[in-house]
């Protein structure tokens, strides 16, 4: 299982994030895509066979951990937008969908 | 004291892009010299991929606290300190062009959130480092299956280890290092695997001169084994990982042993993981200094390097070139070109003599760390043949597309004149996704020369070298000035 490193490490402020409708913490400072790895998420986008991808470069180059997010004002309907999950921070109330092709 | 006498706050005097050690050594130089320096970084903090920072938010003990990473932490302690240099960060660049005006200069186009905005300078270093070197094998877009870079920077930046079982594969010595990291943080290392026979380290060292400079670097790793066998990390040679098995995320991986350079169909054997870090070595990312319309040339691992100068003048006047632009040589000697590539900008604007004896002390600098480098190349780069055996019918070549090498293949028998990457593009649409064919192109090329072309060419450097939303592009403060065409605009005659 994916963990975060505890020993010698202060993150910062707890935050709750909405990913396909399903709460999951992380803390001030993380990616979404640190987020999502550590509460065992691994699918971000789908391929055209609808294949799961997940992060393989971590350094915003790849493309394979594209997701969709909302801002927590948006209100539902508002579209989504796209981005790539290891470049964007978590913010408290972030709306995350996963499982799109681009 | 400007090149350009105009009053606009976006004007100064040199634009850098990318904030690893080499931008950040010439940032400080130059800054040192009363200049107005910009450097933009994709990050949201200075250091590059080696260094990549934690957030701001995070407190860590002891980060990074190995010896090797000293100096350049305290490069970076310097440059975060250093208040004269304007620092553009969460800034993608996605072009750089030479400017119209009849003054000269570059046009330094990049996207901060939505918007997309323009530097002007008269000169301009380009710093970006470099990418992982994909090696496509059955299954590398499962989930689970990443760069050992991507482990690594997970790990130093975001204090994360990714996976339950770890697996490093490839032929870097890169892996020994992720290896160790990642143990010491808790992680399960179940096997790393280099592909070469461990005699071809020791081989390198018999070119003259490379002991001296070999010596190091042999010892570091003779550590990190030892410490990895304490450990009980098994530690293969001769070995690689063939395919990746999973139903929707990595489940295990199969390895076979390699002989005489080609992974053997015989003896594979399963191995249960759930990460599989992989490093064959690094492509230069040169696609900002070539579409300004530097001059380049294949690099040995793959990819395009810079054609710069001893000092890192490219051929365009107030263009340079520092760090992995040239070839890849590691961030040591990425921090010693970022401060000749300042020295030789200052040299150049008349801020200092040409016969400043800075200069041959820092050229003598770099001569040592390349050779160091070329060590490097030697022990680590596997042949074409190793990574044509990898690549099997079904496995996906370009992983944005969802194109397999049987398509490819296909193609390529079909139209015995392909001769490049662009032209295989149109025929296939393999390159045209979102990583823009940073992830198939040394593939596409590597197909290419076995099917007898001996120096493919590559895909057109075009901008934006990131996806941006045209959104951002019309909110640009000068919509109205990018010129449409130049985002088509390529001065390297091969791909005219």
């Amino acid at each position: 299982m994916t963990f975060r490193v505890e020993q010698g490490v202060m993150r910062g402020a707890a935050v709750t994030l909405l990913v396909d409708g399903c709460e999951i913490s992380a803390y001030e400072g993380e990616t979404i895509a640190t987020a999502m790895l550590a509460a065992g998420l691994q699918g971000f986008r789908r391929d055209s066979r609808g294949g799961w991808r997940a992060p393989y470069c971590n350094m915003g180059a790849c493309h394979e951990c594209l997701v969709r997010v909302r801002e927590p004002a948006e209100p539902a309907g508002t579209d989504a937008r796209w981005t790539r999950a290891c470049m964007e921070p978590v913010r408290p109330g972030l709306v995350i969908e996963t499982g799109e092709a681009p | 004291m400007s090149d350009l006498d105009v009053a606009d706050t976006n004007v100064c005097d040199v634009v850098i892009v990318g904030a690893g050690p080499a931008g950040l050594a010439a940032a400080t130089r130059l800054a040192d010299s009363g200049l107005r320096v910009v450097v933009l970084d994709e990050q949201a903090r200075v250091g590059g991929q080696i260094m990549r920072q934690p957030p701001r938010a995070f407190r860590i003990r002891e980060w990074m606290d190995e010896a090797v990473y000293r100096p350049l932490k305290s490069l970076i302690a310097r440059a975060e300190a250093e208040s004269r240099i304007d620092w553009k960060l969460g800034c993608a660049v996605w072009g750089v062009f030479r400017s119209t005006l009849p003054q000269g200069g570059f046009d330094v186009r990049y996207v901060q959130g939505n918007r997309s905005e323009t530097l002007r300078s008269p000169r301009v270093l380009i710093a970006a480092g470099c990418t992982e070197m994909p090696a496509p094998f059955p299954g590398w877009q499962l989930p689970g299956v990443m760069g050992a870079g991507a482990l690594q920077s997970f790990y130093k930046s975001q204090q994360l280890v990714v996976g339950r079982r770890i697996v490093l594969a490839g032929s870097h010595p890169l892996l020994l290092v992720v290896a160790q990291q990642l143990a010491r943080a808790g992680g399960e290392v179940a096997g790393v695997f280099f592909a070469q026979p461990w005699q071809r380290v020791l081989a390198g060292l018999k070119q003259p001169g490379a002991l001296l400079s070999g010596l190091p670097v042999l010892l570091q790793a003779a550590r990190l084994m030892i410490d990895l066998w304490r450990r009980g990390i098994p530690l293969h040679f001769s070995a690689c990982v063939t395919a990746a098995r999973g139903s929707d995320r990595l489940e295990a991986i199969e390895w076979a042993p390699v002989v005489e350079g080609v992974p053997q169909q015989c003896a594979r054997q399963t191995l249960a993981c759930d990460a599989l870090g992989i490093s064959y070595g690094f492509l230069p990312a040169t696609e900002l200094a070539r579409l300004a319309g530097a001059s380049s040339t294949p690099a040995e691992g793959g990819g395009w390097r810079v054609l710069g100068d001893a000092d890192g003048r490219t051929d365009v006047p107030g263009l340079y070139v520092a760090g992995e632009q040239t070839d890849i040589k590691g961030a040591a000697a990425a921090l010693v070109e970022g401060q000749l590539a300042a020295l030789a900008l200052l040299a150049d604007r008349g801020l200092i003599r040409p016969d400043d004896p800075h200069l041959p002390r820092t050229r003598k600098a770099l001569a040592q760390q390349r050779r160091f480098a070329q060590l490097l190349t030697q022990m680590s780069t596997m042949p074409d043949e190793f990574f044509g055996a990898l690549l099997t019918d079904d496995t996906l070549v370009c992983r944005c597309e969802d194109i397999e090498r049987r398509q490819l293949s296909t193609t390529l028998t079909e139209n015995p004149l392909l001769r490049g990457a662009s032209a295989t593009k149109l025929l296939t649409r393999a390159g045209m996704g979102l990583c823009q064919g940073r992830y198939c192109e040394s593939t596409i090329r590597r197909l290419l020369r076995s099917q007898g072309s001996a120096q493919p060419g590559g895909f057109r450097p075009r901008a934006p070298v990131r996806p941006v939303p045209v959104e951002a592009l019309c909110r640009s403060p000068d919509a109205t000035a990018i010129r449409w065409d130049e985002l088509h605009s390529c001065n390297d005659p091969e791909h005219r």
